[in-house]
């Protein structure tokens, strides 16, 4: 049974098997990045800083501006993937794929990293690489397209299993890609 | 990795200062692994190593048997795991290599490399052709890849489109949009990479000093190696420590540096004690994206292409920043702030003019032409005195003027820039300047030919002054008959009055020290002065019988002399000392 999803003027219709979140972070908010080192003491902190529970900052400086992130993938997404899914490629079999669209500001619109319009939605086998990952693991190959669509600047990430893979899994992220909608903001 | 560590942390002789518990741990622990015997640079070493080792994994560390190098990389710090290599491990530098620059950049939350902040991280993407070649890296634990991994995470440098693997990762506790300007704040995060780290990389949450040293390359970075380690002062707040070029002081404004050119000129200037006091900023870039910056408490200090490092403090900083800095009319500084030639003012001269301070008129700027009219009749020194305004627009939006203490100068692009100062400024400014009938001043305010007054003129008239009558304006067809009998070399003098509306409400007249021209819509300009004068203003002026004068007062047969009128003439005989009125 296929799901739809949607959030922050994103929406998608999920195939058969296929999972997905929107997410957007915590606004980081209260002390700035200055005013604590302002008042920071001259020598180390203590070791229940260390841990971070409660830090100034410890999720960000104010100014840090969280933008929507999708994940989409045929498997289980785990929590703690990180934005661009570190904590999930390490869990792919040969047969799994992982979609991220990545947000950026309003201020990246126009600049010519972003001068690519439109959500890319006809991927080839060929268009992946074994080098195009955040983190190389043997087997995966990946790609990475920075485009502009309805007035916001995205990249667009890819993860596939495995090469051996790639024909079936580039059409399931096809078919993805060609459901997903995105409105301004 | 010695020189990366925070410089209070080394004992004192004799003093020791009061370690906290990880500092504690830290050394017992250096003192197992290292013996008693050892150097003290060999056990700093080890500490900064344990240090390291704690911030990765601090309870693991402490609990389990390991050695602190088999975690003070972190996780996945083999070349297989596909991670990309620490700058400062290839690069003996936490900056970008040359050939590469920085791309994007994410953050693991609450590091304790950051003392509970979160940690940043800032890919150094290799540059188009820049020729970077996939490789591990096989020195130290950090043998992560190099130049191998083709992804981009895309806030900073967004005007560069092209671009290669990712070379290298710097690593900050400055948020990299205070780190690169060219950086956005759009945030991303992987908490997976929180233990990552390098030999090279501080450990265990250092002081903010230290922290923000490593930050900027550390030894290799802008500010090169220590000089003077961490200490408090100088003055009563706050900490430093001296580099071999440049400074670090913590505040309470925060920590900032100082360095290289901008260092030399503050250490010249005796830094802190300085009229500019702490720095408040690290040093920036420029809107230009050449010209380095500095601010402090008090001021800047600009290190200029092309009039080399200058500096700017106080009220006039203060006016320069309110104006827009180097994007201001003014541009960047071209000399530094000085006491102008009276001893009274201070004054900063920039790319487009000047700004001029004293504690009477407070700072404003003057630029342009209205500048070197002000100078060329003295500046500040002058006439003029100091502005007391900075350069306005006036109402009609076509020009530009400065106010000065004692008066002003008006430009044009068509007119250029003239002043008018004293009582005739005071006149222009009372009946409106250029809104006036009067206009913008088209010269300069000059002396009159009789040497007695001075005057102005105007588009639409002048304005004369002498001691005896003060500042009067004279304008359009009066001041034509005015100039026809001579002005104020003829008979009838300067003006008494500035220019008045009958009591018709239709007809002007000014009058002289001897007579009064009059002018009306239908008549034109006429003088009349003497006998002849005072009877048509007794028998009513404009209201009497005969209406306006259509002539000026002319001698006529007999010694007499007569003017004319709409309905009438009046003469005067002077054997009689009788004004006859004939009407028709």
């Amino acid at each position: 049974m296929s799901a739809s999803l949607s959030g922050w003027g994103i929406s998608t219709q999920l195939p058969d098997g296929w999972e997905g979140r929107i997410s957007l972070r915590v606004t980081p908010t209260g002390t700035t990045h200055d005013e604590a080192a302002a008042v920071a003491p001259s020598g180390r902190r203590t070791l229940r800083a260390l841990a971070g529970s409660s830090a100034p900052g410890a999720v960000g400086w104010p100014g840090e501006i969280p933008n929507p992130v999708v994940h989409l993938a045929n498997f289980a997404l785990p929590p703690g993937r990180g934005d661009f899914g570190s904590g999930a490629t390490d869990r792919m079999t040969e047969a799994n794929a992982l979609i991220v669209l990545f947000e950026y500001g309003p201020e990246s619109v126009g600049q010519p990293l972003f001068a690519s319009q439109g959500l890319p939605h006809t991927l080839r086998p060929h268009h992946f690489r074994a080098n195009a990952l955040q983190r190389q693991i043997p087997g995966q190959v990946g790609f990475q397209h920075f485009f502009t669509e309805a007035g916001r600047a995205f990249t667009l990430f890819v993860v596939l299993g495995s090469t051996h893979h790639a024909p079936t899994l580039t059409a399931s992220c096809n078919r993805t890609l060609a459901n997903t909608r995105i409105s301004p903001r | 990795m010695t020189d990366l560590l925070p410089p209070s942390s080394e004992p004192a002789a004799g003093a020791p200062a009061k370690a906290s518990f990880p500092e504690r741990v830290v050394s017992r622990v250096a003192d197992v692994l290292g013996g008693r015997r050892d150097s003290r640079r060999g056990f700093l070493t080890k500490t900064a190593v344990v240090g390291s080792a704690l911030a990765v994994q601090p309870w693991d560390f402490i609990t389990k048997p390991a050695s602190a190098y088999d975690v003070v990389c972190g996780e996945g710090n083999a070349c297989a795991d596909g991670w990309s290599v620490f700058c400062c491990t290839i690069n003996g530098t936490n900056s970008c290599p040359p050939g590469s620059f920085t791309a994007g950049w994410w953050k693991a939350d609450a590091s304790g490399f950051c003392c509970g902040a979160a940690r940043y991280y800032i890919d150094c993407n290799a540059a188009c052709g820049s020729g970077w070649t996939c490789h591990c890296n096989d020195k130290t634990c950090d043998q992560r890849l190099v130049a191998c991994n083709q992804f981009r995470y895309g806030q900073c440098h967004q005007e560069i489109a092209c671009y290669g693997p990712v070379v290298c990762r710097v690593v900050t506790c400055t948020p990299p949009w205070q780190y690169d300007h060219t950086c956005t704040t759009a945030s991303a995060t992987d908490n997976r990479t929180a233990s990552h780290s390098a030999p090279c990389l501080p450990g265990n949450c250092p002081s903010p000093i230290a922290q923000l040293y490593a930050d900027l390359g550390g030894p290799g970075g802008a500010l090169g190696p220590i000089v003077q380690t961490e200490r408090p002062g100088p003055g009563s707040s706050g900490r430093y420590a001296l580099y071999a070029r440049g400074a670090i002081y913590q505040t309470g404004a925060g920590v900032h540096e100082v360095h290289g050119s901008i260092w030399t000129k503050y250490q010249g200037m005796n830094t802190v004690h300085s009229s500019l006091g702490f720095p408040k900023r690290n040093t920036g870039t420029a809107s230009d994206g050449a010209t380095r910056f500095s601010d402090f408490d008090h001021g800047s200090i600009y290190a200029t292409k092309v009039a080399g490092t200058r500096e700017v403090h106080g009220a006039i900083a203060d006016r320069w920043y309110f104006m827009g800095r180097e994007r201001s009319i003014l541009g960047l500084p071209v000399a530094d702030t000085a006491t102008a030639p009276d001893g009274k003012g201070r004054y900063s001269k920039f790319e487009g003019g000047s700004i001029y301070y004293t504690a009477a008129t407070g700072p404003h700027e003057v630029c342009g032409a209205i500048r070197t009219e002000w100078l060329a009749k003295g500046g500040p020194t002058g006439f003029l005195g100091y502005p007391i305004t900075g350069q306005r627009t006036p109402s009609d939006g076509k020009g530009r003027y400065n106010d000065f203490q004692h008066g002003t100068v008006y430009w044009r692009r068509d007119l250029g820039a003239h002043e008018v100062h004293g009582p005739i400024f005071s006149r222009w400014d009372f009946i409106g300047r250029e809104r006036s009938i009067l206009g913008y001043p088209i010269e300069d305010q000059r002396p009159s030919t009789d040497g007695v007054g001075t005057f102005s003129n105007f588009r639409g008239g002048s304005i004369y002054w002498s001691p005896a009558t003060g500042p009067h304006e004279v304008c359009g067809s009066i001041r034509d008959k005015w100039t026809v009998k001579g002005r104020e070399t003829g008979f009838l003098g300067y003006p008494t009055t500035g220019q008045r509306t009958l009591s018709d409400g239709a007809g002007r007249f000014n009058d002289f020290q001897g007579g009064s021209i009059y002018w009306g819509p239908p008549t034109g300009a006429f003088e009349l002065h003497g006998p002849i004068r005072s009877k048509w203003l007794a028998i009513g002026g404009v209201a009497s019988s005969v209406g306006y004068p259509i002539s000026d007062v002319v001698p006529i047969s007999g010694g007499r002399e007569q003017a004319s009128f709409q309905s009438g003439t009046l003469t005067y005989d002077p054997g009689t000392g009788v004004v006859t009125v004939t009407t028709t």
